[in-house]
């Protein structure tokens, strides 16, 4: 869904703004003076510098480590998270259910459930 | 489309009868609000999970996936990886219990309760207006290809639609949307499997088609890799998948969306709807099979393809049989339907829960009786549904909009996340801290994207403007918080973490 949508953003603005309020890939190099054009110069002016300040650092070191480090990334994701699941007491993970069989506990659901993503990002990965 | 066969054409004539008779079906368990907004709280985890699935994924998906994959290969699969299973598991274990022990009907019920009425109202408005938009576009859609493969008139493929969906919706509720969104998946799955299955025979197998793709000049390996490097260019950077993608946006998407969390609620026990919530993780992760491998083998196939989104209907043309080309249309069709029916349920119930309720307990005093709350969003169901369907030929544009619609939304995920996040952690949080991480998340998230590569430098700034909005969000929200009066002890009872919440309440609730 995300990689339907989300990359439209500046296609939805600029649609948004075909009424005529701001231009987004040629902006704005003369000041424009709509209601929009003046969220965007100060948008820019005010978010902007801190942001870049403190994303770009980030962005370079990211650029600058080996891939292993992004396959070990997307893997521990799921092995914290598979971690943090067991941590859960007994009694919260078997709330409501209508007895305490073991197929019934939703930490083992994690388990087999997370196992095959695992094995899918150590294999094609990298 | 048009080299459609008799059997074909029985098939989807027999798919669009089998979903009315098992959508009428639950009519009879529906005599209260409750039945046809969270069908009884009775529904199953397995029905949940299938359900969740099956509404995430619509027709527009499938087509928009298959052709993503064939473009860019297999780190489109991300999407539905890593942008589901830590998400799931987050929202099983942290948000659906509180959500379902509340006995809340919607989302924006929780965070007003949680925080206050205008943060209630903002949500409630934009989530409204963005499923009625999509009610219309996904009915224009759905004319759209009836008339394609049927050769009906448009306005005969939008009122047939609007027929099938609103009679089982209107007298089955949530039940009946949900179990029909459980067969609507298996047709889904089986006709998506036989193109997956044909497409992957017809190149050889999994190292057919890695040859033959691999031997395209604009091609190389990391078509096959599912993390690509951080560098300019790069469609997919992993450290926007795993970071953003795999923890702020999957999550904001999977806990701030009516539509799923409706099913969670209407689970029968608490144990249920968190093991919807893992049900769903397993098919979601036969998805990119389903979907992208096709794509994928389309590439191997006709290496020349425009648009890319072309990608499944070219496979079908030149793969499927007569029989299973029906079948793959019936697929569509559920993947349309099932999106349809889930939108406008969830609608109604915002529309009655969020809106109509409080404005009627201003005005009398009194709770809305549970016939009366049946009887109007019945008639809710109906109207508007009739609204979307005569609107609908006003969307002929409906792919472009239906995607910037859907954009839209987007700017919610992060602030959404970020205000339901600290709202649960921490007692303190004020109803005014909420408000205001919402809306500065929301206008900072629009402003980001004004702003695009003029922070970023990466290619998918989207996907950074996601994670610092929840950032920026969640700080706001505490430093208002601490500058407003706590909230009283009573308030926040059942809705954080750590509190008890008894039997007693719970039946209460």
């Amino acid at each position: 869904m995300y990689a339907t949508h989300l990359p439209r953003l500046c296609d939805l603005i600029n649609r948004l703004l075909q009424v005529g309020l701001i231009r987004i890939e040629d902006a704005p190099t003369d000041r424009d003076t709509t209601l929009l054009g003046h969220l965007q110069s100060y948008a820019q002016e005010n978010f902007g510098p801190p942001l870049k300040a403190i994303h770009v650092p980030i962005d370079e070191w990211l650029g600058g480590l080996p891939m292993t480090v992004a396959l070990a990334c997307a893997v521990g994701l799921y092995l914290l998270a598979l971690i943090w699941v067991w941590r859960l007491s007994r009694d919260f993970v078997f709330r409501g259910a209508p007895d305490q069989k073991g197929w019934r506990d939703l930490r083992v659901w994690a388990t087999i459930v997370t196992i095959p993503y695992i094995a899918i990002y150590l294999v094609l990965g990298i | 489309m048009n080299q459609l066969a008799s059997i074909d054409y029985i098939i989807i004539c027999v798919y669009m009868v089998g979903v009315l008779f098992v959508g009428s079906y639950f009519a009879k368990y529906v005599s209260s609000a409750g039945d046809l907004f969270l069908a009884g709280r009775s529904l199953p985890f397995w029905a949940i999970g299938m359900s969740i699935v099956v509404s995430d994924i619509g027709a527009v998906d499938l087509i928009a996936g298959a052709g993503g994959a064939y473009q860019r290969g297999i780190a489109q699969a991300n999407f539905d990886w890593i942008g589901s299973v830590p998400a799931l598991l987050i929202a099983a274990f942290i948000f659906v219990p509180y959500y379902w022990r509340a006995g809340v009907y919607t989302l924006p019920e929780f965070l007003g309760r949680r925080y206050n009425g205008g943060t209630r109202w903002v949500l409630a408005s934009v989530l409204l207006v963005f499923m009625l938009l999509t009610l219309s576009i996904l009915l224009w859609t759905s004319s759209v290809f009836l008339n394609e493969v049927l050769g009906w008139d448009h306005a005969v493929g939008i009122w047939v639609t609007a027929v099938i969906v609103g009679i089982y919706t209107v007298s089955g509720g949530l039940a009946a949307v949900v179990m029909t969104d459980v067969m609507q998946l298996i047709v889904m799955f089986v006709g998506t499997s036989a193109l997956m299955a044909l497409g992957v025979w017809e190149i050889g197998g999994w190292s057919g088609m890695q040859e033959a793709i691999l031997a395209q000049p604009e091609t190389d390996e990391t078509y096959f890799q599912l993390l690509q490097a951080h560098e300019p260019g790069t469609e997919y950077p992993w450290p926007g998948m795993v970071f953003s993608l795999g923890i702020v946006m999957s999550t904001g998407y999977y806990v701030g969306n009516q539509a799923v969390m409706q099913r969670a609620l209407g689970a029968r026990t608490e144990w249920d709807a968190k093991a919807g919530m893992l049900t769903a993780g397993i098919f979601k992760l036969m998805i990119p099979f389903l979907v992208l491998i096709p794509g994928m083998a389309a590439r191997a196939i006709v290496p020349d393809l425009h648009p890319a989104d072309a990608a499944i209907p070219t496979l079908i043309n030149i793969l499927l049989p007569a029989g299973l080309k029906g079948l793959m249309f019936a697929a569509f069709f559920a993947a349309l339907m099932s999106s349809v029916d889930s939108y406008l349920n969830s609608c109604v119930t915002i529309f009655t829960g969020d809106v109509y309720r409080p404005i009627h307990w201003f005005f009398t005093r009194q709770p809305i009786s549970d016939f009366s709350g049946l009887m109007l969003g019945r008639a809710l169901t109906a109207g508007i549904l009739v609204f979307a369907a005569i609107y609908a030929p006003s969307f002929s544009d409906s792919q472009t909009l239906y995607d910037n619609i859907q954009t839209l939304l987007s700017l919610f995920q992060g602030p959404t996340l970020a205000i339901l996040l600290v709202g649960i952690f921490w007692r303190r949080a004020t109803g005014w801290g909420g408000f205001a991480g919402l809306i500065v998340g929301v206008c900072l998230t629009f402003s980001l994207n004004l702003m695009g590569d003029a922070v970023f430098l990466s290619d998918a700034a989207y996907l950074y403007v996601s994670f610092w909005s929840f950032i920026i969000s969640m700080a706001v929200t505490i430093v208002v918080s601490l500058l407003t009066p706590k909230e009283p002890l009573e308030k926040t009872k059942g809705l954080v973490y750590g509190s008890v919440v008894t039997e007693d309440d719970e039946n209460k609730s």
